[in-house]
């Protein structure tokens, strides 16, 4: 009897659990699909199977969706995926062809990634979500482990991903500045500083938000303890989430019943988590990004201040960011509204970098490198918005971006931060003149400053109109070098040059690890740069010998004399931001040249495999 | 340690210790609404759903898995696949009509854990398969006419990812 029983018999939403199986890919179900009618109907007809694809195929878009979903329901996600494949396929192609483009710039200007605009932008054409299927690709790409990936596509995705996370994220500055104050949060600012800074990975404000949540829960069991009939613990949770999602404009408790409170989160954040100044690593961009500070337990003033007040304020307290030059504190008030004389209520400022003491005019220590106390010489200072909060984390940006310690990925770093500032403080032409050095140093497009420089010039209310004017006649002249005009030169070998692109070489005296990238018959720099950098003077064979351009693993890049590299008998991955530019994947011995490599050294792959035959 | 009958649709008569039948949640649920059976004599829970060979199966699977800690469906709802255990993988050596029966059993019983594996059994015999391959392992008769099949294999060519 058991015999008669085919799958067709089973009802439809077994069929349905069969095929929501986790370990059968969406081209198995459909492939399911197509073997009879009946079952063709059902399974395509099923949105419940759909969505559960989707989301075993991209878990991490679920945060997407169900934000979404609040204003759009999905009825057909057999649909969604169509368009999340497809989207990909789009951006996987628009990606090939990058290297042959690019192969020989190192930044790429705004207008040079234009193909991409209708792959993700919803008013040139894209699907409403294509940017999160976007997005969710390039991490993948980005993500995928060292060995034996395509580096030159991960070293393109990162360049993409940059683009249209800024692009995206512009927007949702336009909105941030655009909310009442209210709704101003300075933890919502600080992520966004946070998502522009790090585009390859992924910062939600949720993951944030639940970060923050967890301390005030801390928080909030230490309370217990002390202080368990506590007004905070019969408060209503409409009332919690109304504090975790609006500035409040005074303290919700009683002043002792305040002081509990920031008592109890002093306790939890400074001694039990621990968190602290960064006096260390003060110029390290990490600091200033709030992802990094909640994980990491350690910030400068600004981030800390903002954890200490996003936490203050899901618990009814009230702090205001004070910003003084070259330090910043966070200032407490017993009363802030209907005050009948201001100096009479008690304050003070919480010092977080300096686990969160609470100092007076009178208990002010001197603080780093200000000769006299903040507080005394700027004592009637008023709070800082959130636009201007945010506007001091990304100078600090720029200042952590402009360290030399750095050097992997400094210019990509700089970069962003200088952009970032240009959006926060779009007529700034200090910081335009310092975007538009660095577009001139990396032979980028400089049309759209060009832009904001004409209508500074004829906004008459602007003081900046003068500055404008003189950059506006600096950039007079210069033109973006247009990438297809370049040809690649091919390279011939001769005898002379002993080593081959893609060898992992140390440097004989500095000692330090490296990658060929490229080699001249002899030195080919300025006699002054010879005599200046290089101490030709010191090699026994002079600059009569192949130089070789290398990336070190230390970021940086070197140009150095064959007598000075010999070959590793333990080579590694050389950690180097640009590796992927010239080279397709990691072998271990060596890295395999890219393709628009290999076609400028077209014989440099057999004198690379003869030499590490013979070595390894 | 109470026992109940239970009747399949064969009108074989069962005798199962109480926490085995209530892996099925139907039997539970009848239970709760009728109540416990009191005396012996009491009239055997019918199954008419459920063939007598395919209810020994049921019951020797639910018997083997009485003591398993419950399935929580909160705690992780997309991951409910976990490998099959090599009990089960030994006592789903079994003909395909009957994998099905018990598939069909496990859904009209309310047997979750029975109802899982049993599904990804099916799930691994689908994986990694073209269309005409499916057809053959679960002899589908394929009522699609030439043309019909050419047009339905284009229109879902997008799922191709290289």
């Amino acid at each position: 009897m058991a015999e008669d029983v085919l799958i067709t018999f089973l009802p439809n939403e077994v069929i349905e659990l069969i095929l929501e199986n986790e370990s059968l890919s969406i081209k198995d179900a459909i492939n399911f699909a197509l073997t009879c009618k009946d079952l063709h109907r059902i399974v395509l007809a099923s949105n419940k199977l759909w969505r559960a694809k989707f989301f075993q195929r991209w878990h991490l878009l679920k945060e997407v969706y169900i934000e979404y979903e609040k204003d759009c329901k999905i009825n057909n996600w057999l649909n969604e995926i169509q368009h999340s494949i497809s989207s990909r396929k789009a951006l996987m192609h628009q990606l090939s062809l990058m290297p042959v483009k690019y192969y020989k710039k190192q930044e790429l200007s705004h207008s040079e990634f234009k193909d991409f605009d209708p792959l993700f932008r919803p008013e040139k054409g894209a699907y409403p979500l294509a940017y999160h299927f976007l997005v969710d690709e390039l991490i993948n790409i980005i993500e995928c482990p060292t060995i034996r990936c395509n580096l030159t596509n991960k070293y393109y995705a990162y360049k993409v991903i940059r683009y249209i996370k800024q692009n995206y994220l512009m927007d949702e500055w336009h909105k941030f500045i655009k909310l009442p104050a209210q709704k101003q949060l300075l933890e919502l600012g600080a992520t966004l500083v946070a998502q522009w800074s790090q585009p390859e990975i992924h910062v939600s404000y949720s993951y944030i938000s639940g970060m923050l949540d967890s301390i005030v829960d801390y928080a909030k069991r230490v309370l217990k303890e002390q202080y368990p009939s506590h007004p905070l613990f019969t408060t209503s949770p409409e009332q919690l989430i109304y504090w975790k999602e609006n500035n409040i404009d005074d303290n919700q408790w009683s002043t002792v019943e305040t002081k509990q409170v920031m008592a109890a989160l002093c306790e939890v954040m400074f001694n039990r988590l621990g968190f602290h100044g960064n006096n260390e690593m003060y110029y390290n961009s990490e600091n200033s990004l709030i992802n990094r500070v909640l994980e990491q337990k350690h910030g400068i003033s600004i981030t800390l201040a903002i954890v200490f007040e996003s936490i203050c304020r899901r618990m009814g307290v009230k702090c205001e960011p004070i910003t003084f030059p070259s330090h910043f504190l966070l200032q407490w008030k017993e009363k802030y509204t209907n005050l009948s004389n201001p100096d009479e209520v008690e304050n003070f400022y919480i010092d977080v970098f300096n686990g969160g003491q609470f100092l007076t005019r009178r208990n002010c220590p001197r603080l780093g490198d200000v000769s006299k106390c903040p507080i005394e010489r700027y004592d009637r200072q008023n709070a800082s918005t959130a636009i201007n909060v945010v506007g001091r984390i990304v100078s600090n940006l720029e200042v952590a971006a402009r360290q030399r310690t750095q050097l992997n990925g400094r210019a990509a770093r700089l970069r962003s931060a200088l952009e970032l500032l240009h959006m926060v403080h779009p007529h700034d032409t200090v910081v335009i003149l310092h975007l538009a050095r660095f577009y001139m140093l990396y032979r980028m497009d400089l049309s759209k400053l060009v832009t904001v420089l004409t209508c500074i010039q004829k906004e008459s209310e602007l003081t900046s109109r003068g500055p404008a004017n003189h950059i506006l006649h600096m950039l007079q002249g210069y033109q973006m070098v247009s990438v297809t005009e370049e040809i690649i030169e091919v390279k011939k070998r001769t005898p002379e040059v002993k080593y081959a692109i893609g060898m992992i070489m140390k440097h004989h005296r500095h000692n330090y690890m490296c990658v060929i990238t490229g080699w001249d018959l002899k030195c080919e720099v300025s006699p002054e740069w010879i005599i200046e950098f290089l101490g030709v003077e010191e090699l026994n064979s002079g600059s009569n010998q192949p130089f070789y351009s290398v990336f070190a693993d230390d970021g940086s890049s070197q140009y150095v004399a064959q007598e000075n590299l010999v070959m590793t008998t333990n080579p590694g991955w050389v950690d180097h931001f640009e590796t992927g530019r010239y080279f397709v994947e990691f072998h271990g011995t060596h890295y395999l040249p890219n393709n628009e490599k290999a076609r400028e050294y077209p014989e440099d792959d057999k004198v690379r495999q003869k030499l590490l035959s013979k070595y390894l | 340690m109470t026992n109940i009958k239970l009747k399949s649709s064969d009108d074989q008569v069962f005798d199962v210790d109480v926490k085995v039948a209530q892996c099925s949640i139907t039997i539970k649920t009848m239970l709760e609404d009728l109540g416990m059976p009191e005396e012996e004599e009491d009239e055997p829970i019918p199954l008419p759903n459920v063939s007598g060979s395919v209810l020994k199966k049921v019951l020797e699977w639910a018997n083997y898995h009485k003591d398993d800690p419950p399935i929580n469906e909160d705690e992780n709802p997309e991951k409910r696949t976990d490998d099959i255990c090599e009990w089960d993988m030994e006592f789903l050596k079994v003909d395909q009509g009957t994998l099905f029966e018990l598939i069909l059993s496990a859904n009209y019983l309310d047997i979750k854990g029975l109802l899982d594996v049993t599904c990804k059994t099916v799930a691994n015999m689908i994986k990694g398969k073209t269309p005409e391959e499916i057809r053959k392992t679960f002899n589908i008769k394929n009522d699609f006419s030439p043309i019909e099949e050419d047009q339905v294999r284009k229109e879902n060519e997008w799922c191709e990812e290289k």
